[in-house]
């Protein structure tokens, strides 16, 4: 990409007293194989800017993914009406670097991924699916198994002294089964993440897609009762994930966090340690600096149950009379917000099986749905969402369980984690299994 | 280029062209999509315009078909060069050879199912800013609990291109808008949350149909009524839903398994059941694109072909299902108008429009009236299904028990759970009032505008997930 500083200038120009630029350029290299063909393959390379300016203390944001310089222009000019509508606030202002800010190198970016053929890739997707044909007799079909390899270079310029960008790329790889029996289906997935291209492992992500899918067909609801429920880790990430987005700075000060006004205090059990670690280059929201070029740190937000500290961008700390802690995240297409960049839960030392051999009458949550679509209130903590799974009694799997709901209040649930496994697996979230000792389980 | 009704983005010899470049290695199908999207949102928090924002999404994607083979390459740019070059990788896919292909596009208009009175850039943005503070202010004065209020105004124009190797060209322009307002109320630690959407394929005057104030009002008062809302039973039991969005259950539930790339790959509940009894005799469902100004309406899909009303189920007897391209040719079916995408990022894939259960003939109050015992849901608020099983849940954003066939007190924290298929068969009650309500549905990692709706309807049993077993025992 060309220097974009004449875009600074020109918003200048326009009447804003301060610019920032956030340019995105990625690539991505995609298919999907079925039936022993290759269905889709995608190949693309994409860009967008954003442009915020500051006009007076009024903050004005506009984006395109046209590139040409007619486009960037209309962009910025853009931008800068916009700034007109805002309500003017005096917090408002663009990250300042200090004489010594340092952007630290991270090992993100492997040369070697971009070396690896099509073809290999493609033999790959294919391995996966011939492999889970074979696995279980149960797998009526092999849904669709794919690869991607993505990269991806950020670029933050501002009219404070910003200059950054980092590349970052990674590869994934994902299976979907179908298992039948009795007339029943069940699906099963999986998909991981890997920064090196041999670090993907496509026998794993087969095994516990066809495990996935075998050992919940045929589920039934249980009775309504009380029980212990384990959080697979999977589920686990989608929990963080979605919890992730209130331990933020401005939802907290907007009253919109069960965590609001608790720092200091525990807010879970001893067993819980939550981290948003950037600097930890196997997640894959690993970056030297955040989307208003701040430099990223390993920051502790629940240590051992104590809440230590709400994550923030430049706009939500000066409102909180903080600093930035470099959590500004943002699409092109989309304003600034606090959030994690590369959370995770610290796991436990006890495996799995150990923590279900110490379930007395318990549910291992494989599924759950609505999680995302107002079955977990983020804001009063209460959580009501459907699952599937396997029943547990005394310490062993009694049969697959769907067509329930789990329900509890998150405030009290995470006080009753009494269990984390050491199955850590980054998706969404870096996560663990977790066991809840009691929650209410609707079912027939 | 762009606000131009119907235009298109691309001179048709250089689609001929690119279409030309992508057929080049022996294709049996190329198809270039161009889209201009120009994007107006703003946003109140806290009774403060936060974030305007403008945004401009241009580009194009080639797609190229050969066997069960397809591959896509899209690029930021409409021009020329660009455009060939896409159409050269998405070619290199595909290996074979072919002489010149010449491609004779033919001009089709895509049907005016949405006129537009209010275009987005004809109303000055502080006008539609004191629009959004006004809103702010209603949902504030409805109730001082009121703690915090979010408004949104997301205006779209969306204008595309589809030309493809059968001679295809199209163009259409779609304007839609969407009003969303959240509020939070709060009281001795309990915390509530109303919510209200409301969008339509219309330009501002959306807030002519329901005023910024009465949608503020609306949002604070669903707040206020689940801060004093006791938790709900669990259990299974009798469920009325009124009508509107309501329908999002019957678009999860069974809508997602009706979409024919599902069923080509064997893995809906609904694949194999043409001609069958499906659902009670009093359900049938329709899907339809063409309802005017509807928010998942348009004139022609992403693949160029019209939009059409399909019924889907028919007195409870199962008729049709939703075609894209591929899946039409794999089934060997006529295509029904149902290729959606996201933007010019992605391939197009079948997909809902404005889905429904359609009128009956009950009449609403008539429904509560005979129902002695059971839970009123007056508001869902988004649910999710597996495809394989059908199974679902959703979360009823506003509830109410029902006594002796009249609505009792507020409930909240309810869940609805079961099974696409079984609930189909539990419907035992429709009634004449059908409405929608807009959504934006996720598909493939793909979002697409998406109305679901359906009259006033009762569910004879189904499994309600509540909360007041748990509640009590804590206190």
């Amino acid at each position: 990409m060309a220097d974009l500083r004449y875009l600074l200038d020109h918003a200048k120009k326009q009447g804003a007293r301060e610019a920032e630029l956030y340019l995105m350029e990625s690539g991505n290299w995609e298919c999907r194989v079925y039936q022993g063909e290759i269905e889709d393959l995608r190949a693309s390379a994409s860009n967008g800017l954003a442009v915020r300016v500051l006009a007076g203390d009024s903050l004005g944001i506009a984006y395109t993914t046209d590139l040409r310089p007619e486009g960037c222009l209309e962009a910025v000019e853009r931008a800068v009406a916009n700034a007109g509508i805002s309500s003017p606030d005096s917090l408002r202002e663009f990250f300042t670097p200090a004489l010594d800010t340092k952007y630290i190198t991270l090992p993100i970016c492997d040369e070697q991924l971009e070396q690896v053929s099509s073809e290999e890739k493609i033999r790959l997707a294919l391995d996966m699916e011939e492999m889970a044909k074979g696995r279980d007799a149960r797998i009526q079909k092999v849904l669709g198994t794919g690869v991607t390899t993505w990269s991806f270079k950020v670029t933050v310029l501002n009219t404070r002294g910003v200059n950054a960008s980092y590349r970052s790329d990674g590869a994934n790889a994902g299976a979907n089964v179908l298992a039948a029996s009795g007339g029943v289906m069940q699906g099963g997935h999986d998909y991981r993440f890997a920064r090196a291209w041999k670090d993907l492992d496509p026998a794993a992500i087969v095994d516990r897609a066809v495990h996935h899918a075998v050992s919940l067909v045929g589920g039934r609801p249980v009775e309504s009762q009380d029980a212990e429920v384990i959080f697979d880790r999977d589920v686990s990430a989608m929990i963080w994930a979605m919890l992730g987005r209130t331990l933020t700075g401005e939802e907290a000060q907007k009253g919109r966090s069960i965590f609001a006004g608790r720092v200091g205090q525990k807010v879970a059990s001893d067993l819980v340690t939550l981290i948003d670690d950037p600097l930890r280059a196997d997640g894959p929201g690993a970056s030297p600096f955040d989307d208003e070029g701040v430099p990223r740190r390993t920051f502790p937000i629940i240590q051992d149950g104590v809440l230590k500290g709400f994550m923030y961008d430049v706009y939500s700390a000066k409102k909180a009379g903080v600093v930035s802690t470099g959590h500004a995240r943002r699409s092109f297409r989309s304003p600034v917000s606090a959030s994690p960049a590369n959370l995770y839960m610290r796991p436990g030392s006890m495996t799995l099986d150990d923590v279900v051999a110490s379930t007395k009458n318990g549910f291992l949550v494989m599924e759950v749905k609505g999680l995302g679509v107002g079955g977990f209130n983020v804001v009063s903590g209460d959580m009501s969402v459907g699952a599937s799974g396997l029943w547990i009694k005394e310490g062993e799997y009694v049969g697959p369980v769907r067509e329930v709901t789990i329900a509890g209040n998150l405030k009290q649930m995470l006080m009753e984690v009494d269990a984390v496994a050491n199955d850590f697996k980054w998706s969404g979230a870096g996560t663990p299994s977790f066991r809840v000792k009691k929650m209410a389980v609707s079912g027939k | 280029m762009a606000g131009n009704a119907n235009g298109i983005l691309v001179l048709p010899d250089v689609l001929s062209k690119v279409i030309a470049a992508a057929m080049r290695t022996g294709a049996d199908f190329a198809e270039v999509f161009s889209e201009d999207t120009l994007i107006e949102s703003l946003s109140t928090d806290d009774g403060r315009m936060e974030d305007v924002n403008s945004g401009r999404d241009r580009g194009a994607g080639v797609r190229v078909v050969k066997g069960e083979t397809s591959s896509y390459c899209f690029v930021d740019s409409l021009e020329e060069d660009a455009l060939l070059e896409a159409a050269r990788t998405a070619a290199a896919a595909v290996t074979g050879a072919r002489g010149d292909f010449v491609v004779d596009l033919i001009r089709r208009e895509a049907s005016l199912i949405s006129p537009v009175k209010k275009l987005p850039s004809s109303v000055a943005k502080p006008r539609k800013a004191e629009m959004l503070l006004a809103t702010d202010r209603a949902a504030r004065a409805y109730d001082p609990l009121i703690r915090q209020v979010t408004v949104t105004l997301n205006e779209t124009v969306r204008n595309t291109t589809v030309a493809n190797s059968e001679g295809v060209l199209v163009g259409e322009s779609a304007t839609r808008t969407l009003f969303t307002v959240n509020t939070v109320a709060a009281k001795d630690g309990v915390v509530q949350t109303g919510y209200v959407r409301r969008g339509k394929t219309v330009g501002l005057e959306l807030l002519d149909m329901w005023t910024p104030e009465e949608c503020g009002k609306e949002s604070a008062r669903q707040a206020i009524v689940n801060l004093h809302a006791a938790p709900a039973p669990s259990g299974q039991m009798t469920v009325v839903m009124t009508n509107g969005w309501g329908g999002v259950l019957f678009h999860e539930a069974c809508g997602h398994s009706l979409e024919a790339d599902g069923i080509m790959r064997g893995s809906s509940v609904f694949a194999g059941k043409i001609g069958q009894k499906v659902g009670n005799e009093v359900v049938t469902a329709v899907d339809d694109p063409t309802v005017p100004n509807e928010w998942g309406s348009y004139g022609a899909d992403d693949e160029g072909n019209p939009g059409q009303r399909k019924v889907l189920i028919e007195n409870g007897v199962l008729r049709d299902y939703m075609w894209d391209r591929k899946s039409a040719k794999k089934g060997n079916h006529a295509m029904t108008g149902n290729g959606r995408r996201q933007s010019y990022h992605y391939i197009a894939i079948p997909r809902m429009t404005n889905t429904c259960i359609w009128n009956g003939t009950s009449n609403a109050d008539e429904i509560l009236a005979g129902t002695d015992d059971g839970l009123y849901a007056k508001g869902l608020r988004g649910g999710q299904v597996d495809s394989a099983t059908g199974d679902f849940v959703f979360v009823v954003s506003e509830a109410y028990l029902i006594k002796n066939g009249r609505l009792g007190d507020a409930v909240r924290g309810a869940t609805l759970t079961g099974n696409g298929l079984a609930v189909l068969g539990e419907i035992d009650a429709v009634a004449d009032n059908l409405d929608f309500g807009p959504g934006m549905c996720g598909k493939g990692g793909q979002n697409a505008p998406a109305a679901c709706g359906q009259p006033t309807l009762r569910i004879r049993k189904i499994t309600v997930g509540g909360t007041a077993r748990r509640e009590r025992r804590g206190q």
